[in-house]
């Protein structure tokens, strides 16, 4: 029997786009705008399920950027479910929902305590009229916050049995994610906190298990990168110690899947083998947005490349429209062997010239004409060097292709 | 590098064969269409470069197992090394050997090759026929370019691909078109953006609608408030209206009260106090008035009544003989009674003593005197009398009854002697009883012998036995009758009857005899045999005889009894005489004492006693009565005498009147004495009951008077009127009053207190004023109203916008849309940028390329294409700035390509590849392979390339397929291929 139970979550991101799909069928286009919104609804609905004492939502709700009326007020909908199940809500700001970047003055209900400033407050979590669980947060009022906010969590005195402090920020050492409110474990453990509830990070990880330090990681993959099941956690606190389940919330799951087509013989076969693979997926059941590698014999892969949007898009016909939908988004062959540029650079031929030339030059000059474009480059993003770098090597990789094999036999 | 042996294990219909190249630097594989050269060309280049599985298997031999072969090399710096590639080892890999026996992989092999891959050796080393078919397909235009492609790769397809490249990048984007890809996934975007900026724009106004709606709430409220003001002020100003008339009333109404002094004296509620003292005092008053006048007429009437009465002695007297009215009237009437009583009697004595038909006579009785005994005596007299007439009876019956008795027993005696049997009949009788006795002992000795036949003969002599005893009870029954009846005929009968029983046992007898003489042995005794019957017989006599004589005996005790019984009937009758004459002596003696007697039955004298006894009595009464109505009337004459006096007295007229009228003449003087006095009486008793009532009366009224004289000191009067008078004034004073507070308490009920006081006291308030002021502040209130209304509108819109936002899905679903259509332009971007650069960089590569290499590849081909022309051209120009492709005749003339024969653009081709091959062969020195390609050529041409080629032959190793047998003439090392053969070298 627990002594007070919740569930921790963080970055809804509720409305905001997806990153990386294009053209989508209209049905996937309509669920995958959904997602997170169905995310949302099915947190709400395990909070009542599992009778939690309240909800803490850290931060990074939705996004000022692109925000959507409609992200708030659903939020405020589902705050208002929550009401009637009496179930509290603690939540912060981040640095997507910055409490000065939001325009959109949505009240929410009065079950719902919202940290106002970036100064580390607390509420106290009230059960049968007994101050039960101190919670502690504070809000993002800019983009960033660069403070080491963790030194500021201090535990209040008073006959209170429970302290949760909610952070959104990451660790010193992650440095894929811009670096906010930054800590190093032992700052957190360092304080006698039962729970770090955390934010931020769209990885699910379980930093320390005792105390818990725990990022929930987002409730809806929404790129490639944020693969497999997305959720939250329900916890529940006793003087025994806590226990914590992860319950998966997301809509639909981003996945990456390798299909080896070394068996097929003829391009018909390739088909079912990418149905195969596409479908046969065990344990996980759902709708899946898919990342598909191709690997194989790359003489085959060369030959049938031209045909794989046909065999993609037959195979997408087919899955998209069951109830655990799948839809190949994207696909790349996957080179097996790096191609023998450097032995054809040394040649004295034109291909060897012309290799030894790619390899010189930057290829942004040639694209100026588009990027910078008067209205493209309005929806354009700058190329990275990596994208660049990535567009040389197709490049190249294309040009040796065509004058070796176009004109070859 | 030269090819110095191939040896084939398999491939394609090459089966373990050995070919030599070794034989010269220029060599020759002569061999007819068929014959399998390109199959070797294959096999020379699956063991330099490798072959994917597809064309592995595709040269897999039908008749072996095996795939593959070895292929010895000859490099410059190392010297000689074997290739070796099998399909199933290690996927077709290569495995080199050198000759100091180390082995190599394929790595080792491609950095031998120095960067030529199949592709490349294909299109610089590997040259034929059908190369040139290709360049003929070439449009004109194109030429220039494909020619300059070749002469820079020896391939022609840079061309194409340049185009291809164009087309796709055209096709992406034109940064002016429309009609790629890219440019209308700009446009769409461009509208999306746009309405995504629209639908931002409206949602951003959520801020301001919501301000804006709380600002109208606000507003809404104060207006409200405001409105509840006017309307509360509109209120008070109705009601003041309504408030003018009592107002109005208030203040006449108060003005006619002023006139009245401050205080009136006035008890409260005096006048109906008064009044309702009146009104009880009135009834007592009137009452008492009557009462007066009552009294007066009693005194009146008493009088009257007293004037008329005679004095009071002459009632007195008057009173006396009244007095005795009733007893002298009551005598008179007893007198009469008596009389008739007398009559009465007389007539019934008379009556009385004709019933009794004696000689006794009215004027007898006197004398007659009748002690208490003589009833009893007589009726003793009487009585016995009559039981010794009864018992006489009694006793002559009984002596008849006894005579009637012994005659009959006289009889029956001497009819039971006759019948008795004689003495000797009987003791014969006996001895024959006594005989079959005796012989019943002796035959149960016999009845053992005769068993068997006695079951018969007891059946006939139980016949037999029945036929006797029937007849004898006949017999008997008769003698029964016969005796009972005394009819002889019966005896007759019975003896009869008895005979014929014995007959008939006496045969049955015989009959058993006579058989049991036939059966017994023994002859019994006959003769001195009783047989049973005549025992009975004997038995049944003496029994009769026995009877008759007990009966005789017991009739002879009853004639004894008879006897004793007349002798006590004989007494009796003697003590009944004596009896009889004491009571005749005891009747004289009645008769002497009373005579009267003597006419009377001894029977009746007891109810002859008692009539005698009335009449005694009747003459007794009549005696007194009489007596009576003499002392009667001696009194009614004295009570006349007394009258007659009073009349004298009075001087009335009296002789004339009987008794009877003057007697009613006194009653009614009387009458009306106690008449008058009764009435004097009445009155006196009214009158004192009056006087009482009378005074009862002004006592109760005497509260009330002084109640009413306080009133009236109270109100400071003297009389009822004036107290009228005052009290009237106070009450009209009083209505003021009521009607003043009325209008102050309706008032009250309109306006608030100050407002009353403020319009009571001051001047009178104009009512126009009032109304206008009402008007006005209705106008306010419809203002107010309309303005409410407008912001609850506005608000409502407002609302109905915000929800209207809340629910939308425009601007989510637009961003979604255009995150999504911006992905497909990034990656169409994308796209287009790998197309862009691949063509720039092919084209600068190009650039460079030429630059390097063009003036040495067109000086090496304008060399093959002088010789091959025949000298005709002397020399090749490459494209130049504007200048297209062009070669210079001998006459020094410039011909652009599209000027030049169809076979001269061919051997402008060959040169030009010749050329290249040359100047890459500097750095690769790799086998020169030609298969065919001077199939056109004539035999002059064909000579001048062969040894153009048998030239080059010493720097580079060159091999001519051919099946052309002049080719084959002009070669100098010539291997012939014919897979019959097998190869041999010529």
């Amino acid at each position: 029997m627990s002594d007070i139970s919740f569930i921790h979550a963080a970055d809804l991101h509720l409305d905001s786009p997806f990153k990386g799909l294009s053209h989508l069928p209209e049905a996937i286009f309509q669920k995958v705008k959904d997602s997170t919104f169905e995310a949302l609804d099915l947190l709400v609905k395990r909070a009542i399920d599992k009778q939690v004492d309240f909800l803490l939502l850290v931060g990074d709700l939705f996004d000022n950027e692109k925000q959507s009326l409609k992200a708030q007020v659903r939020l405020r909908n589902a705050f208002e479910e929550l009401k009637r199940h009496d179930i509290s809500v603690y939540l912060s700001y981040g640095n997507h929902d910055f409490t000065r970047g939001n325009s959109h003055p949505v009240t929410y209900p009065d079950n719902v305590f919202i940290f106002p400033d970036e100064r580390v407050t607390h509420f106290i979590y009230q059960k049968n009229g007994v101050g039960k669980t101190a919670i502690y947060g504070f809000s993002y009022e800019n983009r960033s916050v660069t403070e080491k906010k963790a030194d500021e969590y201090e535990i209040i005195s008073g006959d209170i049995p429970y302290h949760i402090a909610m952070l959104h920020g990451s660790l010193y050492s992650n440095t894929e994610h811009d670096v906010y409110a930054p800590f190093r474990l032992s700052d957190l453990t360092d304080k006698s906190f039962d729970y770090w509830a955390l934010g931020h990070i769209h990885q699910r990880e379980v930093i320390k298990k005792d105390p818990p330090v725990v990022y929930p990681g987002n409730i809806q993959g929404r790129t490639s990168k944020e693969v497999g099941k997305k959720g939250c956690y329900h916890v529940e606190l006793s003087h025994h110690g806590v226990s914590m389940t992860f319950l998966p919330l997301q809509s639909l799951e981003f996945n990456k899947r390798t299909v080896d087509i070394s068996e097929c013989d003829e391009l018909h076969q390739l088909e079912s083998v990418v149905l195969r693979t596409v479908t046969d997926n065990g344990v996980n059941a759902g709708p899946e947005l898919l990342q598909l590698i191709i690997s194989g014999v790359p003489s085959k892969l060369e030959e049938w490349e031209s045909s794989l949007d046909e065999v993609i898009q037959l195979v997408n016909e087919t899955v998209m429209h069951h109830r655990d939908w799948k839809y190949i988004y994207r696909y790349s062959i996957e080179q097996a062997l790096t191609e023998n540029y450097e032995g054809l650079a040394e040649g004295e031929h034109f291909v060897g010239e012309l290799l030894r030339h790619a390899d010189s030059v930057s290829i942004q000059p040639y694209l100026t004409e588009l990027y910078q474009h008067k209205r493209a480059k309005k929806y354009l993003e700058t190329i990275s060097l990596e994208e660049e770098n990535q567009m040389k090597q197709k490049a190249k990789r294309l040009l040796v292709h065509e004058l070796l094999n176009g004109g070859g036999e | 590098m030269q090819i110095r042996k191939a040896t084939i294990h398999g491939f394609g219909k090459w089966i373990d064969t050995t070919i030599d190249f070794s034989g010269g630097n220029f060599l020759c594989m002569y061999g007819e269409n068929e014959s399998g050269k390109s199959t070797i060309q294959q096999f020379i280049t699956f063991m330099l470069f490798g072959l994917p599985p597809k064309k592995r298997s595709y040269y897999r031999p039908k008749t072996s197992g095996k795939m593959g072969g070895r292929l010895t090399m000859h490099d410059h710096d190392i010297g000689e090394f074997v290739i070796e590639r099998f399909d199933e080892v290690e996927n077709g890999s290569a495995i080199c050997f050198t000759i100091d026996g180390k082995s190599y992989d394929e790595a080792w092999l491609r950095e031998r090759l120095k960067g030529i891959t199949k592709a490349t050796y294909q299109s610089i080393f590997s040259f034929s026929a059908t190369d040139l078919l290709d360049i003929r397909k070439m449009r004109e235009g194109e030429l220039d370019d494909v020619l300059l492609g070749i002469g820079l790769t020896g391939s022609s397809n840079i061309h194409t691909i340049e185009k291809n490249l164009d087309a796709k990048t055209g096709e992406l984007f034109k940064p002016s078109g429309k009609k790629p890809q890219m440019n209308q996934q700009l446009a769409s975007l461009d509208q999306l953006f746009a309405s995504l900026n629209e639908y931002r724009k409206t949602e951003r106004t959520y801020k301001d609608k919501k301000n804006e709606a709380f600002a109208l709430s606000d507003e809404i409220r104060q207006l409200q408030a405001e409105l509840e003001n006017k309307k509360e002020a509109a209120y008070r100003i109705g009601k003041k209206q309504q408030a003018m008339p009592i107002i109005k009333a208030y203040k006449h109404e108060y003005a006619q009260w002023s006139a009245y002094p401050e205080h009136i004296p006035f008890p409260e509620n005096g006048i109906e106090r008064i009044e309702k003292l009146n009104e009880q005092v009135l009834p007592i008053k009137s009452e008492l008035a009557v009462l007066q006048d009552n009294a007066q007429t009693y005194q009146k009437k008493r009088d009257a009544i007293r004037k008329e009465l005679h004095q009071a002695s002459v009632y007195e007297k008057a009173s006396d003989i009244i007095n005795q009215k009733q007893p002298y009237l009551g005598n008179q009437q007893e007198l009469k009674n008596l009389q008739d009583s007398i009559e009465k009697l007389k007539l019934q004595i008379n009556t009385e003593l004709k019933q009794l038909n004696s000689s006794l006579q009215s004027e007898d009785l006197k004398t007659i005197e009748l002690s208490f005994h003589v009833e009893k005596t007589w009726q003793q007299m009487k009585h016995n009398e009559e039981q010794l007439t009864v018992t006489q009876n009694h006793l002559e019956e009984e002596q008849q009854q006894l005579a009637k008795k012994r005659d009959y027993l006289k009889g029956q005696q001497n009819e039971l002697s006759r019948s008795l049997l004689e003495e000797s009949e009987e003791s014969w009788l006996r001895e024959q009883i006594s005989n079959y006795r005796y012989q019943e002992y002796e035959d149960q000795d016999t009845n053992q012998l005769s068993g068997k036949w006695k079951k018969v003969k007891k059946e006939t002599s139980g016949r037999n036995k029945f036929w006797l005893f029937g007849s004898a009870t006949a017999s008997l029954f008769l003698v029964v009758i016969a005796i009972a009846l005394g009819n002889e005929l019966f005896y007759g009968l019975a003896g009869l009857t008895l005979a014929v029983g014995i007959a008939q046992w006496l045969t049955g007898k015989r009959y058993v005899q006579n058989i049991d003489a036939l059966m017994s042995s023994r002859p019994p005794a006959a003769s001195t045999k009783v047989n049973i019957n005549e025992k009975l017989e004997a038995d049944r006599k003496i029994g009769e005889n026995e009877d008759r004589k007990r009966e005789l005996s017991s009739i002879n005790d009853q004639l004894r009894t008879n006897d004793i019984e007349l002798l006590k009937c004989k007494e009796k009758q003697h003590s009944l005489q004596v009896r009889r004459d004491r009571l005749n002596e005891q009747i004289s003696h009645q008769y002497e004492q009373y005579p009267f007697l003597r006419q009377v039955d001894i029977a009746y004298w007891p109810d002859f006693f008692h009539s005698l006894k009335y009449i005694l009595n009747l003459a007794h009464n009549k005696a007194e009565q009489e007596k009576q109505i003499e002392m009667l009337m001696g009194e009614s004459r004295q009570f006349e005498e007394t009258l007659n006096r009073f009349f004298r007295d009075m001087k009335w007229e009296w002789p004339n009147k009987s008794i009877e009228d003057k007697l009613s003449i006194i009653d009614k003087l009387l009458d009306d004495y106690r008449n008058g006095m009764a009435m004097i009486a009445q009155y006196d008793n009214w009158n004192d009951d009056n006087a009482s009532r009378q005074r009862h009366m002004k006592q109760k009224m005497a509260p009330y008077e002084q109640e009413k004289a306080g009133l009236l000191r109270v109100a400071g009067t003297e009389t009822e009127e004036g107290f009228l008078k005052q009290g009237k004034r106070f009450e009209e004073k009083e209505k003021h009053t009521e009607k003043l507070s009325e209008r102050r308490e309706q008032l009250s009920q309109l306006l608030q207190k100050e407002e009353c006081d403020m319009m009571l006291s001051g001047e009178l308030i104009d009512e126009d004023k009032l109304d206008a002021e009402h008007e006005l502040t209705a106008a306010d209130i419809s203002h107010l109203e309309k303005e409410i209304e407008r912001n609850r509108q506005q608000r409502a819109d407002i609302e109905a916008d915000l929800s209207q936002m809340e629910s939308s899905e425009s601007y989510s679903e637009t961003l979604h849309r255009f995150t999504i259509e911006q992905e497909q332009l990034k990656k169409l971007a994308e796209e287009w940028a790998v197309y862009k650069s691949a063509k720039e960089m092919l084209a600068e590569a190009k650039r460079n390329y030429r630059d390097k290499y063009l003036s040495d590849v067109i000086e090496k081909a304008a060399r093959y294409f002088h010789v091959l022309t025949g000298d005709v051209y002397t020399d090749i120009y490459p494209p130049e700035n504007s200048l297209p492709f062009r070669v210079q005749g001998v006459d020094g003339i410039h011909y652009r390509v599209d000027e030049l024969s169809q076979g001269t653009v061919d051997q402008l081709y060959v040169s030009l590849r010749m050329g290249i091959s040359e100047v890459m062969s500097k750095k690769h020195r790799l086998p020169f392979i030609i298969d065919d390609a001077f199939v056109h050529f004539d035999p002059k041409r064909t000579k001048r390339i062969l040894s153009l080629l048998s030239d080059i032959s010493f720097s580079q190793q060159i091999i001519l397929f051919t099946c052309k047998q002049e080719i084959r003439k002009a070669s100098a090392n010539v291997t012939l291929i014919d897979p019959e053969k097998s190869v041999s070298i010529l």
